[in-house]
């Protein structure tokens, strides 16, 4: 029989699933339902359960109680029925690099019998879909980030799955590649494909018919995005301030979270507080505007605060000026690798204590520029001073000056947190008194136990997050470099991490920043856009949105996408 | 300088003492290792079966048979009648080898004619066809000297010749020598393949690339990398000393002596280390370029076969493997109690060796993460 499934049965039920890893219960009591065309979106802070469920959906764990039906097999007693069926594609890459776009696509075509002209005709189909069709004989490892995700999806989709589960599909793609993975998303939509996705982006999670809210394994919330946002209505407001104003107090009563931006605060408050308390509350800090809540508010609101509370110091010393000032100033700068230029003539000017923000598609030079930056690459034209010191003259001092987080938070695993602060302090010449003041100082920075005696690969991303910046900030480097620090994590301890950033340049410390998330572009001073190695457009949000002319209200992505597509 | 390289030193020794898998790895292949080949390597015959064909029957024939059946050698596993039968069990390997007494044996021994008997070894294994061949020999021509003695008084045969007998008793000595080439090797293994995986290690998760942006220099990034192996290297072989006292290897020489060739040894083999890790990109790259690296060091050694015995240009080409050297040196050390009078050819070799390829490593290492 080729499905047990009836008209009635729903292509994923889960009854009081739960399961466990020795003493951890990764889920427990998970009851969820997902109808034939429905778009399900898992969100919920790191090691809240989102993979372990898919994973059980896809029947590659087994329940360590309660049980689940997938497409009507159940997951345990038939999970070779499932796996033949479904389509999942893991966090990781699920490609093989040495193999071509065709060779990977036909791979996976084998393994599940999809041949001749099935096979042909499905994979002009998936190829044109996903836009690779011109670069079938490309080897999987020189494809960018976001083509190796659009072609997993295909080598996923080459039998017809009629339910796909999708592990953080937009994970280190650009807002391009991710716009174009996600039209192919709504293409299947129009053929009844069932989906269930993790993901850590709220705009995606938006996009879904309805939103779980997991955390720490159990189901907290479970509508549709609208309702979910009326769990929030009300309790959001945007506070401009005075030139003039005193410092925030550093405990507001009632308020859940505050974000800085450039321009105004976002203030959350806790829920219940609105109407003429919320007045009451905010008006002391300057003029209040209530504003639209958004999932991440929900995410805000759901999210119990967790051990690592935002209870970070702000830097108690300025960061000392060196003689050259702290700022960066590039010109014409440019990295070529043979006939291809990653960095190409890129001038730009950042003021110290600014915060930039980098962003651009995959592979259009931001990382390289940073490591330009760095001293880690060596510039092929064109010069650089970082913090007064020329990038291409002695490290030594470069070194001194600046600091670096790379997109892997480069840590060692099988060190502790201690161990780590150690470390990376006498790695820059630090001992006795002032190593353990600088370890105590960038713990406290950064919201760290600087004694904690776990090991930094058992930390949860967030806090590995933290450590690396605590690392990387150990000799209070004039100049800060973060290449995709919130790559992955939830948006809590996004904004959590965001704060810390903030803090920093607060002190005195430039700081240069990338990200994939549109949305945290609004916390840079100024914005940088690259594309194929040029920068196209910098400067404020405000004045990148002139630029494109742009209605006052267009959103980072529309400001973006204009820039590029003049660009281009 | 100095903070910075206390620092590095002490992240090593932290991360190797907590590396359990690895710790066992080393500990084993020092010691149980090291009994394991010795024991398993000991190409010294016993009981191997036999198949025996008396087709005589007579008193002679059976005496010639009790003398296979004392000895440590051969085990009687099959007395078959018929000489097909024997060789049936040698083809089904149920015997690895035969042997056929013909009818009249008595006879023509009593007439004073050379009297023979078949002996059939299977020969898929050559060393122990070999040996076999060697101790069935022995048994015969002793049986035959008796013979002669008793049929004929002491003249009527000539002793056998002594060199056949020493060639085949070594059990003892290849003891020996297979222990303390196996902890040369150890050696030798450790010494590749730490240094290359804790390099090839930090580049995977990326901390090379931080420790870049730090002011950590070239050189002090490479003495961490290699001085620890060095240390690790040379505690490791106190307990492998301890296996060769059981094995009846007494250290002759001087302890000093041995630590300090050991040194040099391992400086080679870091250096081969070091340059594996500027090849590879992951770890399974760098364990197989180690391997890769290792058989010719070790074929070219005389470790598994003598040097004398390969053709002339592989002769000339082993000087140029460390482990050659350093087998010179510890066979010499523990068996001979040879010292540094002796012993100086090898330490300048290994000198030479070591210290060109410690340089080429170096040369790499800076280009490569500099």
């Amino acid at each position: 029989m080729d499905s047990a499934l009836s008209q009635a049965e729903p292509p994923v039920v889960a009854s009081a699933l739960a399961r466990r890893f020795g003493k951890v219960a990764a889920l427990a009591g998970i009851d969820l339902s997902v109808a034939t065309g429905e778009r399900l979106g898992l969100v919920g802070p790191d090691g809240a359960g989102k993979s372990t469920l898919l994973q059980s959906l896809a029947a590659l764990l087994d329940p360590s109680a309660g049980r689940c039906r997938v497409l009507g097999f159940d997951t345990v007693r038939e999970a070779a029925q499932i796996q033949a069926r479904i389509g999942y594609m893991a966090q990781g890459f699920t490609l093989y690099e040495r193999l071509s776009v065709d060779e990977n696509l036909a791979f996976s075509a084998g393994v599940r019998g999809v041949t001749g002209d099935t096979y042909r005709e499905r994979r002009a189909a998936l190829l044109a879909m996903a836009g690779l069709m011109p670069f079938t004989e490309r080897r999987e490892r020189e494809l960018s980030g976001g083509m190796r995700k659009k072609l997993a999806l295909c080598t996923n989709l080459i039998h017809r799955p009629p339910l796909l589960l999708l592990d953080e599909p937009g994970l280190g793609v650009d807002p391009l590649s991710r716009r174009e993975l996600w039209q192919m998303l709504d293409d299947l939509r129009a053929q009844d494909v069932t989906v269930v996705l993790a993901t850590s982006y709220m705009d995606e999670a938006e996009r879904c018919d309805r939103v779980a809210f997991l955390d720490r394994g159990r189901l907290l919330a479970l509508d549709t995005p609208a309702a979910l946002r009326a769990r929030a209505a009300g309790t959001t407001f945007a506070v401009t301030r005075a030139a003039d104003a005193p410092p925030l107090p550093a405990a507001l009563p009632g308020v859940r979270s505050i974000k800085h931006l450039p321009d105004r605060l976002r203030v959350q408050l806790d829920s219940g507080r609105n109407g003429a308390e919320a007045q009451r509350l905010l008006a002391p800090l300057g003029t209040v505007q209530a504003v639209e809540a958004d999932l991440e508010d929900v995410f805000t609101l759901l999210a119990p605060p967790g051990e690592d509370a935002a209870t970070a110091a702000r830097p108690a010393h300025p960061i000392a000026a060196g003689p050259g000032g702290g700022g960066i100033s590039t010109q014409e700068l440019t990295r070529r690798y043979g006939a291809f230029s990653a960095v190409d003539a890129v001038s730009l000017d950042i003021p110290p204590g600014e915060i930039f923000g980098l962003l651009g598609a995959n592979g259009a030079g931001k990382t390289t520029l940073i490591k330009l930056l760095c001293g880690l690459e060596r510039p092929s034209a064109g010069s650089a001073r970082v913090a007064g010191i020329a990038v291409d003259g002695a490290r030594g001092a470069l070194h001194r000056a600046v600091g670096y987080m790379s997109q892997r938070f480069s840590l060692y695993p099988d060190l502790s947190v201690a161990e780590n602060l150690r470390f990376f302090a006498s790695a820059q010449g630090l001992a006795g008194r002032r190593a353990r003041a600088a370890i105590a100082a960038a713990a406290a920075e950064s919201g760290l136990d600087a004694g904690d005696p776990r090991m930094a690969g058992a930390l949860s991303g967030a806090l590995r997050q933290r450590l690396a910046l605590a690392c990387a900030v150990l000799h209070r480097p004039r100049v800060l470099f973060l290449d995709e620090p919130t790559s992955g994590v939830d948006p809590l301890s996004r904004h959590r991490f965001w704060a810390l950033i903030r803090n920093l340049a607060a002190a005195g410390m430039t700081v240069v920043v990338t990200t994939h998330y549109l949305e945290e572009a609004a916390f840079c001073q100024r914005l940088g856009l690259m594309q194929r190695g040029r920068l196209i457009a910098s400067g404020t949000l405000a004045a990148l949105r002139t630029q494109a002319e742009l209605a006052a209200d267009a959103g980072v992505e529309a400001i973006f996408l204009a820039h590029l597509g003049r660009a281009a | 300088m100095a903070v910075r390289l206390a620092g590095l030193l002490a992240k090593e020794m932290i991360q190797f003492f907590r590396d359990r898998v690895m710790l066992v790895l080393i500990l084993w292949l020092y010691t149980v290792e090291v009994v394991i080949c010795t024991v398993a390597l000991s190409f010294a015959v016993h009981d191997l079966p036999l198949a025996l064909v008396d087709l005589d029957h007579s008193p002679a024939s059976r005496a010639l048979a009790t003398a296979f059946a004392a000895g440590d050698a051969f085990r009687v596993t099959a007395r078959p009648a018929r000489e097909t039968d024997a060789t049936a069990a040698l083809q089904a390997g149920a015997a690895r080898a035969a042997l056929i007494i013909p009818e009249h044996f008595t006879r023509r021994l009593a007439r004073g004619e050379p009297a023979e008997v078949q002996l059939l070894v299977d020969g898929s294994n050559s060393t122990v066809a070999a040996q076999a061949r060697a101790y069935a020999l022995e048994i015969v021509e002793d049986h035959a000297r008796d013979q002669a003695y008793r049929l004929g008084g002491p003249a009527a045969r000539p002793p056998l010749g002594v060199a056949l007998r020493s060639w085949y008793n070594p059990a003892a000595d290849l003891e020996r020598f297979t222990v303390l080439s196996m902890i040369a090797l150890a050696a030798l293994m450790v010494g590749v393949i730490h240094p290359a995986a804790s390099i090839v290690r930090e580049r995977e998760i990326g901390t090379l690339e931080q420790l870049r942006v730090t002011p950590i220099g070239t050189a002090e990034l490479f003495i961490a990398k290699t001085l620890p192996t060095l240390l690790m290297g040379l505690l490791a072989v106190f307990p492998s000393l301890l296996i060769a006292r059981l094995f009846d290897v007494p250290l002759a020489g001087s302890l000093g002596l041995f630590l300090a060739y050991t040194a040099v040894f391992l400086g080679s083999a870091i250096g081969l280390g070091v340059l594996v890790a500027a090849i590879a990109r992951t770890l399974q790259q760098a364990l197989l370029l180690a391997f890769f690296g290792l058989f010719p060091l070790m074929f070219l050694s005389g470790t598994l076969a003598p040097v004398e015995s390969m053709p002339a240009f592989l002769q000339r080409a082993s000087v140029l493997s460390p482990l050659r050297h350093y087998m010179d040196v510890i066979l010499g050390i523990f068996l001979k109690g040879a010292g540094l009078a002796e012993l100086w050819p090898q330490g300048l070799a290994l000198l030479a060796i070591g210290t060109a390829l410690y340089a080429a490593a170096w040369a790499v290492f800076r280009r490569e993460f500099g």
